[in-house]
């Protein structure tokens, strides 16, 4: 949180996250040489550097599909949740494999001669109007230019410093980088190989990737379209018996606020569901030492006042709790940020 | 000169600007700007180095508004 910056906010499950990653990375590089070592053989042979080269190149995109599918597949289903815990370190993995495969690129194409080799191999192709001659390095490079400066502003520094919606809009760019990136390899594809594999897969991925956006993308709609009406009066969310003890239950008003309710010590607190870090649905996440801990970042705010535990200072906005019957009813109007509100008994607890 | 040429000199004017800004921003105005950067080990710094090169821009115009801020 935001008293002390670390240089990586590295914890148990991160570090395992990291080492997987790593593992999975080390796995995909030799898988692919070892197959390119056994298809491209006598006359068909090329050069280990070209084997580098796709094999980055390839392995950098296959992670930013990964990167792009965590968010709806989290959204669609709670148990893809955990891979939202780290994506950064997935998205600043992307950026260095790319990065190792324009730096190959350069060594290979770039490096005879006295000519600049990065205006050498920008250079080779110059006819924006021939998908034969289309300049395709410089969609890789710009390409390459955001996913830098994602990775660069990828630390808490830049979201506390760019703000929020500067910071979202920067890394929203990431969907600029994938269409540019497309268009990378399909052209590039086109100029330079016989087979069409490269773009049927990528073609794969990218219905892949889309059809996920639209199918979370509707299930959000009709999640708000379901909402509870909000015009003042309390609103009926669920029987006590619902809500699980130390989880979160995520709760969509008409307004489209969303509130996560809590039961936790034989008590029931309402908070925002939105993480005042980057937007993680705290709804999602569980009660750990007395705190409700979100799953995307690990921030943390207590449930009875919205206040990120000394000495952080976070605060997010609280709700009235109430319980008729065996019914929990919520205040729909939020208190301001850090605003403490006594939590509810749970009648069930306290019968037991 | 090419276009790319003319292309590539103007990100490398930028990327020389953004890294000799950047060093002198870590130095000392980043605190001014952001004092949490105060209170924690000085390599995380370095991790910073790269953003603000990327968007001195921004940077520079923030650290103008903190030091206004301050004066005021």
């Amino acid at each position: 949180m935001t008293n002390q910056y670390r240089l990586v906010q590295w914890n148990h499950h991160k570090k395992v996250y990291d080492l997987l990653l790593a593992g999975a990375i080390v796995v995909y590089l030799v898988a692919f040489i070892g197959v390119s070592a056994i298809l491209h053989t006598g006359d068909n042979a090329i050069s280990v550097l070209i084997v580098l080269i796709r094999a980055f190149g390839t392995g950098a995109i296959v992670l930013l599909h990964v990167v792009l599918a965590i968010g709806p597949l989290a959204r669609l289903s709670p148990r893809f949740s955990p891979l939202l815990y780290n994506r950064r370190h997935l998205g600043v993995t992307t950026f260095l494999l790319g990065l190792i495969h324009a730096t190959l690129v350069l060594v290979f194409y770039g490096g005879s001669g006295g000519e600049n080799p990065v205006s050498a191999v920008l250079g080779a192709n110059s006819d924006f109007t021939s998908v034969t001659n289309f300049p395709y390095t410089l969609l890789g490079f710009v390409a390459l230019l955001i996913l830098f400066l994602m990775a660069a502003t990828s630390h808490d520094f830049w979201l506390a410093n760019l703000g929020a919606r500067f910071w979202k809009w920067l890394h929203m760019l990431v969907y600029v980088a994938y269409a540019l990136l497309v268009m990378h390899v399909v052209l590039g594809v086109l100029q330079s190989e016989k087979s069409l594999l490269y773009p049927i897969l990528l073609g794969a991925g990218a219905i892949t990737l889309g059809g996920l956006h639209v199918v979370a993308g509707l299930k959000e709609a009709a999640k708000t379209r379901a909402g509870l009406d909000a015009r003042g009066e309390w609103v009926d969310v669920c029987a006590v018996d619902e809500l699980e003890e130390k989880r979160g239950k995520v709760v969509c008003l008409k307004s489209q606020e969303r509130v996560a309710i809590f039961k936790y010590d034989g008590k029931l607190s309402a908070i925002s569901n939105v993480c005042k870090h980057q937007g993680g649905p705290l709804g999602e996440g569980q009660i750990i030492d007395g705190c409700v801990t979100c799953p995307w970042h690990g921030y943390q705010y207590l449930p009875e006042n919205g206040q990120s535990p000394p000495p952080y200072t976070e605060k997010i906005p609280t709700y009235e709790v109430r319980v008729e019957g065996d019914r929990v009813l919520l205040n729909p109007k939020a208190n301001e940020p850090g605003t403490p509100v006594e939590p509810v008994r749970d009648p069930k607890a306290s019968e037991s | 000169m090419s276009g790319i040429d003319l292309f590539l000199a103007a990100i490398g004017l930028y990327a020389i600007c953004g890294v000799v800004f950047a060093l002198v921003f870590v130095w000392a105005g980043v605190v001014r700007m952001d004092p949490a950067v105060g209170d924690s080990p000085r390599m995380v710094r370095v991790l910073f180095v790269p953003g603000i090169a990327g968007l001195w821009p921004v940077m520079l115009v923030k650290w103008i508004r903190a030091s206004g801020g301050e004066q005021s």
